[in-house]
Formats: structure tokens, C-alpha cells, sequence
């Protein structure tokens, strides 16, 4: 089941009206039962599995605060925990990448390979383990005791709307709002539902009409050369922000239906200035637990080592985001490349700010923008190609036979329907720089009378029928 | 008692959404529902096929469910060329009645699965498969799976905006008696400007020509499952205008185009109308470059099914002369 079929619809539906229906000390049990029935229709061994891993981290979490006081016990079980999280993890997700680069180094030495186990992946697995990770961890620093009812604590791991893709929930954010739920809020289930109008929206009037061009590159990118190269890198941070901005807000929307907030993982990123500033708005959830759980207790662990910790930090953190996102060599050198990127500019900010002063303030924020934007949408080329070569290929070949003639647009199946993506999303983009500004959009809009802003509801929705086609799943839910 | 409050005007804010859902399944276009409808069949056909972008899909929207409520134990399986090809006059040839399930725009994968289909229905008796060059090469993907998809689950229907735009269509043509037919940009007589067009389009097509195994695979397996079966199989290619065999000429491909058929002349019993004749040469014969004239696929399907000669008029005479030519 997907969030964009009628049967997540007829479950989101069947879900809320028992919520309201149950009393409040109840209602956690409805989203335990209902986030249940959504991994099962998705498959019985991720719930097994699912369920096997609240166990173990609801037991380990019990463990850590029973054995506070002593701290060697406390750090052999955290470690003890930690590595099992982290050792399934890889067992799952890179072992035969492991072994894949093993077998090539053995191929010098002409023995025996490894074989590749036939494994197939969690669904979801990357996000409940950093989840619960950052549980643990919390536990283990005392900022946080442990949930002793674990339907509850199943409730923060297998929570449906982030189930498949995140956000990566913190737990000290989800549990409270686990134990108050409370009545209908009219504005709660109100702005839920705007949420998921405007996920789909992205989603469909706008992401979709950019997946083919970028899909069809990328599934031969040997057969292309110039334009269509230029054509495509241009498009493809659109693409990735409003699909995975998309799923987001269905998931930040279908939780709100139910009174529960969960963290955003968007902040406005195109208006980001430099690359660490992009990644503060960019896939908030993971970059601030990477933060949170691997770069500080890094550099504080090593903070003798001055500006070199900081570096190592960056550099260790981004390597593990970027892996994070898959087993291929080209997301290393995605976060590696990130990771380069926030380097220079943590030495080079005092020289940056001396050399931006000579101009107005408009046109060094247009150039840092245009910048950050160019910078990602290169770093994107190692997170679409399917390997190191073909990433290198699109980078070496940009420029190659550029004919103003052909503008990338005999890629496009629908000519039409990419022109109107396009120019939804410099809508929504627009939206998003009045909202920087500091205006309050959305409140503006709720005070309008009920017609106009039904009016705009049923432009969406005619929008969103008029471009349901055959989609493309979510792009981070392969991850 | 909120919660109440809530629905209700969730129920108001739905209501637009639930009448068109009410209209299409009243007007239901291509007959998915077959509950009733204020439309007539035949209106619903004309309305199918108005454009190139609503005929394909349409077609195979409205045979695919007509022929699980009615299955045939003969069917004719092929794309535009053998459309036309006539449920009636099949029957009155051969003494048994006939389903054409050519859809215009189906590609080979289309073709594939509509057999497999068809094969899922009903035991078949005979299959007609008609093929043609450029079909084989055409890409794509195979429409069935969105057809399967509506027949499994016919609410699905509902959430497709063409299904929205055929039932307008169609309410819009009950009104009016109005309506706007797309021409084809290949439609005859020849100009400088179709021509250009029909080049491109043959450019494009042939510009990565591939003979393609596994599209062979697939045929071979529908070959064994016919012959396994008893299912009388038999192949069709039907004429195309002159110009493409220029086309096949100018670009060294009239060798591959003639392996092709002789393939699949061993594959089956072929009947080969697709051969440079005094058929393809005449415009007169043809609609556009790829589709012969109603008349000439009427005479064809005499020449080939009829058990009488008597059957034939003195015109299939005369283009069975054309074609030996």
C-alpha cells in the first residue's frame, strides 16, 4: 500500500474515525492496531521483523536505565545494543556491497569469490534504526527514561505515516505526544488534510512530470551527450524536493489527522546560501540526528584537536549520510562531496563575508543561492547514476555537443504537462520566499472566506486528477 | 458530536467530487460498469475513437471487460491496420463468429498479453495475429496492465481523468451532435508537410533498430501454446503505402524488413499483403501511409477467409491482381 492509492485513503479514513471514536486513554491502541494492519498489507515478514526490532530496542532500553548508576554495565549494554542496531543494519543493506568490493579485491589474487546472499531489504529499515538508535542514546545519556508500555514505544517505531520513509521521528518528540492524545482539534484535522492535499499535489502535478526525463537519462546515460545532460541536471533537484517534500507532507498531514505532530524535514532549502546552510533546510530529520547522535559527541570527544576534529567530524558524518542513502560507491562520493563543500566553507567564511560585503546584499544572496543550487544539482548526479562510471560520464560529457537548437525538451513524453510542473513549482517557490520574508501566507489565507479557499482546494484537486497517471513510487523509499 | 461535525462538512466539501464520480459511472464511456447508462453504444464508439490520444486506451478499455463478459473462441488480435477488419462480414465468411481485438496504437507487449488474456477467457479456436514491421519496432510500454488494473478494481476508473473527459465528451456529443474528429498528421492526400512528418517518424523508429529476441521469444511461446492447444494460428500483414517501402530502400532496411516476415512466415500460416504492389502505390487505397481504406481491407478479408469463390466481388478479383503484381 502506498500513500497514493485509494486504499491508503480508505485506511486513513477508517483510521481516523476510530481514533475519534475510541476515548483518549485509548486512542494509542488505534494507532498501534491501524500502523499494524499498514505493515502487514505491505508484507507479514516486515511486520515480524518490525516487531522484532521493538523488542530489542524496548529491552535494551529497559536494560540501559535499570543499569544507570553503573557505568560500565550501562556502556557495554549501550555498545552491546548499538552494535546490534547497526550490525543489522549493514547486515541487511551493504553486506553484499561488502562482499561485492572484497570479491574485487580478491579477483587480484585469482581465489575464490564470496557469494551474494540473497537478502531482501526491510522496508523501512534505515529509518526505525536511527530511530531507535537515537532512543538509545538518549537513554544512555540520561536526557531521557525509557518507555515502559511497549505498545506505545511500538507505536513511536512502527507509527504508520513515517513508517516507510521517515521522517526519522526523535523519540523524546514523539513519546509525550503519545501518552496526551487528546479530542477532535477542528485546526489540527484541518491542516492535516492541507498537507496531504499539497504532498499530493507536488507529488502528481509537479514531481511526476519531471520523473521521465530524469529516469530515461539516467536508465542510459552512455546514449546522451550536452543538452540533454544540462536539461536533465537542472530539473532533477526539482524533482527529488517535490517528490520527497511530497511524501513528507502526506506524512506530516496524515499524522496531524490523528493530533500527532512529527518532525519536518523541509525548511524552504532552495533559499539556503551555502551548502551548510542547506543542509540545516534539506532532510532536516536525518541531517539534525546525524548532528545530534555522530558529529557532537565526535567533536567533543576530540575537541583537543581543535578545527581537525571539526573537519574529521564533517567528513565522518557526511560519509555515513551519504552511505546512509544506499550500498554504491556513488553515494560516498556524494557525501564526501558535501562534505568538501562544508569544509571549504568553514575555512574560508571569514574570506567569503570580506569579498560579499562589496556588493549589495540582494545580488550576493541571488549568487550564493545560484550557487548552492548549481553545487547540488551536481552532487545529485552521483545520487541518480547507478554507478561511479556512469556519474563520471555525466559529468565529463555536459558540454559535449551543446546545441542551443534542441533544448532537452525531446525528452519530455508531454510537453505541456512539464511546462505546467514547472510552473507550479515557481508558484510554490514563491510561496516559499514570501514565507522566508517572514509573511505569514498560510495565516492570511485561513482568514479568506470559506469559498475562496475551497475554490483553490478544487483547483488543486482538478490538478492533481488531470495528472494521475501511472507514478513512479517515492523516490526515498528505496532507502 | 465533533467528530460528526467534522464529516458532515467533509461530506459537503466531497459532494462535487462524489456527482462526478456519478457522472462518469451514469455516462460510463467505455462500458466498465455495464450497470446502465444514458449513453448508446455506438455514440460511445464514435467518442473512443475522436482522437489519438483517446483511441488506443479507450479501444482496450472498452474490449478487454466486452470480451470477459462475452468471451469468443475466434479472435483477430492486431493494431490499426486490422481495426477495420469487420466482425460481420468474418463471420458470414467463415461461418463462425469472430471478436476483433486489435487495438489502434497496441505495440507487440500490448499484443502479447492480450492473447494471454484472451487464452485466460475462453479455450480459442482460431487466432488471427496480424503484425507489421514497424509494429514490431515500436516501444513503449504495454498498455494491459492499466486495462487489468480497471477490470480487477473498476473504482480505479473513477480516479483516471480521462475518464472524466470521455464521459464530457460523450454528454457533449448526446447534446450537440457535435463533435470534433482529430485528423491523423499522415492523413492523405500526400503533402510536403506529411510526408516530412511520416519520414520523422520512420527516423525515429528505425533510428535504433534492434531486432529484438525476446519479442521473437514471446511469439515462439504463443506459437507452442497454439499448436499444444490445437489453436489454428495464423499471421496477417496487411499493405502499407508506397512511400514506406522507399523509405525501407533508401535505408538498406528492406532486407531486414523481408527476413522478418519470412521468420514469421515459418512460424505459421502468413498471409503477406505487405509487399510492393499496385496496391501501395495508389493514395487512392489508402487513409495515410500506414492504414489501407476500408474498402481494400473488406476485399482482403474476402480473398483470404472465404470458403466460396462466389463470395468475392469482381473488386477482390481485382486486388488480388494488384497484389501479384
Amino acid at each position: 500500500m502506498t500513500f497514493l492509492s485509494f486504499n491508503y485513503l480508505l485506511f486513513l479514513s477508517i483510521t481516523f474515525i476510530a481514533y475519534y471514536t475510541v476515548n483518549n486513554k485509548s486512542k494509542y491502541w488505534v494507532i498501534f492496531f491501524s500502523s499494524i494492519i499498514f505493515i502487514t498489507l505491505i508484507s507479514i515478514n516486515v511486520l515480524l521483523f518490525s516487531i522484532l526490532y521493538v523488542g530489542l530496542n524496548y529491552f535494551g532500553g529497559l536494560l540501559l536505565y535499570k543499569k544507570k548508576e553503573n557505568i560500565n554495565s550501562r556502556k557495554v549494554i549501550f555498545w552491546f545494543f548499538l552494535s546490534l542496531n547497526v550490525g543489522i543494519l549493514v547486515f541487511f543493506k551493504y553486506i553484499n556491497f561488502i562482499f561485492e568490493n572484497i570479491n574485487s579485491f580478491l579477483e587480484l589474487f585469482q581465489t575464490s569469490k564470496i557469494h551474494a546472499i540473497n537478502l531482501i531489504l526491510p522496508v523501512g529499515i534505515s529509518y526505525y534504526t536511527f530511530q531507535s538508535i537515537g532512543y538509545l542514546f538518549r537513554i544512555n545519556r540520561g536526557f531521557e527514561t525509557p518507555e515502559k508500555n511497549v505498545i506505545k514505544f511500538s507505536c513511536f517505531l512502527l507509527f504508520f505515516p513515517k513508517f516507510l520513509s521517515g521522517p526519522v521521528e526523535r523519540s523524546n518528540h514523539f513519546l509525550p505526544q503519545i501518552s496526551n492524545l487528546s479530542s477532535i482539534n477542528q485546526d489540527a484535522v484541518s491542516g492535516g488534510l492541507r498537507l496531504i492535499l499539497l504532498g499530493v499535489f507536488k507529488k502528481l502535478v509537479i514531481a511526476e512530470n519531471l520523473y521521465y526525463p530524469v529516469n530515461l537519462v539516467y536508465s542510459n546515460v552512455h546514449e546522451y551527450s550536452g543538452t540533454p545532460l544540462v536539461f536533465v541536471l537542472f530539473i532533477q533537484l526539482i524533482y527529488i524536493y517535490t517528490d520527497f517534500s511530497g511524501y513528507t507532507d502526506i506524512a506530516l498531514g496524515s499524522a496531524k489527522l490523528l493530533g500527532i505532530d512529527i518532525m519536518d524535514n523541509f525548511k524552504r532549502p532552495f533559499l539556503a546560501r551555502s551548502i551548510t546552510e542547506f543542509w540545516k533546510r534539506w532532510h532536516i530529520s536525518l541531517s539534525s540526528w546525524c548532528n545530534e547522535f555522530i558529529y557532537l559527541p565526535f567533536i567533543i570527544k576530540y575537541r583537543k584537536l581543535g578545527s581537525t576534529a571539526a573537519v574529521l567530524g564533517i567528513f565522518i558524518t557526511f560519509t555515513i549520510i551519504g552511505i546512509w542513502h544506499g550500498a554504491n560507491w556513488t553515494f560516498v562520493v556524494l557525501g564526501l562531496l558535501q562534505a568538501l563543500a562544508i569544509s571549504y566553507e568553514f575555512f574560508t567564511k571569514r574570506h567569503r563575508l570580506k569579498f560579499a560585503s562589496n556588493f549589495p546584499i540582494w545580488v550576493t544572496n541571488i549568487a550564493s543561492r545560484i550557487l548552492v543550487f548549481t553545487f547540488m544539482s551536481l552532487s545529485l548526479v552521483f545520487f541518480f547514476s547507478k554507478s561511479l562510471s556512469d556519474a563520471f560520464y555525466f559529468t565529463t560529457h555536459l558540454f559535449e555537443n551543446i546545441k542551443f537548437k534542441t533544448s532537452g525538451f525531446e525528452l519530455l513524453e508531454d510537453r505541456n504537462k512539464f511546462l505546467n510542473a514547472i510552473f507550479w513549482f515557481i508558484v510554490l517557490f514563491t510561496i516559499e520566499i514570501i514565507n522566508e520574508k517572514g509573511e505569514k501566507l498560510q495565516k492570511l489565507f485561513l482568514e479568506k472566506p470559506r469559498l475562496i479557499r475551497w475554490s483553490i482546494y478544487y483547483v488543486m484537486i482538478l490538478l492533481i486528477y488531470y495528472n494521475n497517471v501511472e507514478v513512479s513510487s517515492f523516490v526515498y523509499k528505496n532507502f | 458530536m465533533q467528530l460528526k461535525k467534522f464529516l458532515a462538512k467533509a461530506l459537503i466539501f466531497s459532494s462535487p467530487i462524489i456527482i462526478c464520480w456519478l457522472f462518469i459511472v451514469m455516462i460510463d464511456p467505455v462500458n466498465i460498469f455495464n450497470i446502465f447508462s444514458i449513453v448508446d453504444r455506438d455514440t460511445k464508439l464514435i467518442m473512443i475513437s475522436r482522437s489519438a490520444s483517446s483511441q488506443p486506451l479507450g479501444t482496450l478499455n472498452w474490449k478487454a471487460p466486452e470480451f470477459r463478459r462475452k468471451p469468443c473462441t475466434n479472435i483477430i488480435i492486431g493494431d490499426s491496420q486490422s481495426f477495420g477488419i469487420k466482425e460481420a462480414l468474418m463471420s458470414e465468411l467463415t461461418g463462425s463468429k469472430f471478436y476483433n481485438f486489435s487495438v489502434p496504437g497496441a505495440n507487440m507487449e500490448t499484443k502479447f498479453s492480450i492473447f494471454w488474456f484472451a487464452a485466460k477467457q475462453i479455450k480459442l479456436s482460431k487466432v488471427i495475429f496480424q503484425l507489421s514491421f514497424p509494429n514490431w519496432n515500436l516501444g513503449g510500454e504495454d498498455m494491459f496492465p492499466t486495462i487489468q488494473k480497471y477490470m480487477d478494481k473498476p473504482y480505479l476508473y473513477l480516479l483516471n481523468s480521462s475518464s472524466l473527459n470521455d464521459s464530457y465528451a460523450n454528454l457533449k456529443y448526446v447534446l450537440t451532435k457535435k463533435y470534433d474528429q482529430e485528423k491523423s498528421i499522415y492523413a492523405f492526400p500526400i503533402t510536403a508537410e506529411n510526408e516530412k512528418l511520416f519520414n520523422r517518424f520512420l527516423q525515429g523508429m528505425f533510428k535504433k533498430y534492434k531486432f529484438s529476441d525476446s519479442k521473437f521469444n514471446e511469439l515462439n511461446k504463443i506459437v507452442s501454446y497454439c499448436e499444444e492447444n490445437k489453436i489454428s494460428l495464423e499471421f496477417l500483414f496487411l499493405p502499407l503505402h508506397e512511400n514506406y517501402y522507399t523509405y525501407l530502400s533508401d535505408n538498406n532496411l528492406t532486407e531486414v524488413n523481408e527476413k522478418f516476415i519470412s521468420e514469421i512466415s515459418l512460424l505459421g500460416k502468413t498471409y503477406n499483403y505487405s509487399t510492393i504492389n499496385d496496391i501501395n502505390i495508389k493514395e487512392e487505397n489508402f487513409k495515410d501511409y500506414f492504414h489501407q481504406k476500408d474498402f481494400i481491407t473488406d476485399s482482403i478479408t474476402r480473398l483470404i477467409w472465404t470458403k466460396k469463390k462466389s463470395q468475392q466481388t469482381p473488386a477482390d478479383q481485382y486486388i488480388k491482381s494488384l497484389n501479384q503484381n
